[in-house]
């Protein structure tokens, strides 16, 4: 007989991991040596069906994160990561984030993480950003857009495996504050402001690449100038979660912004946008301003001499 | 006249030798290639040598498996609940259990213990799933979470809070459109 009688091989290891949710299997790969060497084999979340975003809460106590799956359930996890960073983007699984100067492709659930060259920003505040693929695609553009000014929107792209970004702006832009930021139907970048503004960005048109179009919702009838785009939006998803929450996440007086993301709608139709949010402290003064980010529950095991 | 049942002899990790039906042995692939591409199994002296992992309980469990599995004519909730049962054994058989039918390459088996290994594990900590399998914490750092609290609220509230229920039906019908300004 051999050793101990959980000397499982490490193939069968893999496929009992295999069959667990993102949770057990993080508990999994906190077991031991082998069984975090047999984790390594499996990718759980490449394949899975989507869910119902997490919200991942950060910015309160250091590197400490809460985490709110969409079955309600909330976990804590330390994530030294997050620790004075700030999320700009979160799509399939990854999120973008700016921290300590430079910006990073994370993933909370594995800490895989792609540092990006030459940041082309200092302070995240009035930066919103998108990128068209996993940072592990050939096809990865990221773009962060600087909307600080009131009339002129500033952005840098990045294209996979280049270290210089490119830069394009859009003059009379005529919306209010670009909030969120989405890549569309495998073509172009989306940024709308907190109303019925959008400005769209074609990454691979020579000329034309800026344009500016009005929102409108409708059930039924609608202009013959007008297309129906593939998507609908949510606003204050994380106010009214946090409502009708028995326990509320936050405290009177703390704040919080939070960064959307994109995801299936259940319906099948369409595709749903979570849009950023921020919200006051109820009571004053302020004790904690902190940052959330929806996130697909995803686990990517990406090795460590990965770049971009 | 009676006919004789054909037997194959096989070893097991403990060096003693026994004789079991070949047409139930033949259900684990291992013994199946042994008998049929080496010609072992017929006689004592040429007895299937099992791997490690198979001591004499876990091939008896192991040909109990087969053996039900083997009849025809059974209806998949009669094979369920047989499997549902079979896997009813305390961790350290069913970990034995696993690796035995693994290296048998009796992949229903496998496929069936791992389940109920995997079962053990959900909704455990690190350190209690540490306990359970004897293991030790060799890790240093790695990503750990913690259950804080559960809401109350049931998981279909909240799907359909995620998706917009308050507007019913209708809501996916509100789908925006643009138009160039």
């Amino acid at each position: 007989m051999s050793g101990k009688w959980s000397d499982l091989p490490g193939d069968l290891l893999s496929q009992i991991a295999n069959g667990l949710e993102l949770i057990d299997f993080l508990s999994f790969r906190c077991v031991c040596k082998d069984w975090n060497t047999a984790s390594l084999k499996v990718s759980p979340y490449d394949k899975s069906v989507l869910c119902d975003p997490w919200f991942l809460m950060y910015g309160g106590e250091g590197s400490k994160c809460s985490l709110l799956s969409h079955q309600n359930k909330c976990y804590s996890i330390n994530l030294p990561e997050l620790d004075g960073a700030r999320c700009l983007a979160s799509y399939e699984g990854w999120l973008l984030l700016f921290g300590q100067g430079s910006l990073f492709f994370f993933c909370p659930f594995s800490r895989a993480k792609i540092e990006l060259p030459n940041c082309p920003l200092t302070d995240p505040s009035d930066h919103v950003a998108a990128f068209s693929a996993p940072p592990t695609s050939e096809d990865c553009i990221v773009v962060v857009l600087d909307s600080s000014s009131d009339t002129e929107l500033r952005l840098s792209i990045l294209c996979k495996g280049e270290d210089q970004w490119a830069k394009s702006s859009f003059l009379g832009f005529r919306f209010g504050k670009i909030e969120t930021a989405l890549f569309y139907e495998k073509k172009e970048f989306h940024f709308l402001d907190g109303d019925c503004g959008l400005i769209t960005f074609n990454a691979s048109n020579k000329t034309n690449r800026w344009k500016q179009y009005r929102l409108i919702v409708s059930r039924d009838e609608y202009p013959s100038s007008s297309s129906v785009l593939n998507y609908t939006t949510r606003k204050n998803i994380f106010q009214l979660k946090n409502e009708q929450r028995e326990k509320g996440l936050l405290e009177a007086n703390d704040s919080i912004s939070t960064c959307g993301t994109i995801v299936p709608h259940s319906s099948g139709l369409c595709d749903m946008i979570i849009r950023s949010e921020s919200i006051e402290a109820k009571t004053q003064p302020e004790s904690r301003h902190l940052k959330g980010v929806w996130i697909q529950p995803r686990y990517f095991h990406v090795p460590s001499t990965q770049t971009w | 006249m009676k006919m004789m049942k054909p037997y194959v002899w096989l070893q097991t990790s403990d060096d003693s030798i026994q004789q079991v039906e070949q047409e139930i042995a033949m259900f684990c692939p291992l013994i199946c290639q042994e008998i049929i591409q080496k010609g072992m199994g017929s006689s004592k002296n040429c007895a299937i040598c099992l791997p490690q992992q198979v001591s004499p309980a876990m091939l008896s469990l192991i040909l109990d498996y087969c053996r039900f599995h083997q009849v025809p004519g059974r209806s998949n909730k009669e094979r369920k609940s047989y499997d549902e049962k079979f896997v009813r054994i305390d961790t350290e058989r069913l970990c034995e259990l696993t690796s035995a039918a693994d290296s048998l390459q009796l992949k229903p088996l496998v496929d069936l213990t791992s389940r109920a290994l995997a079962r053990i594990i959900e909704g455990k900590t690190p350190e209690e799933i540490r306990d359970i399998f004897h293991l030790p914490d060799d890790l240093t750092e790695n990503v750990e979470v913690e259950e804080e609290h559960v809401d109350d609220r049931s998981v279909d509230d909240l799907l359909s809070f995620i998706n917009g229920n308050d507007g019913g039906k209708l809501n996916i019908l509100t789908i925006l459109i643009f138009v160039f300004t």
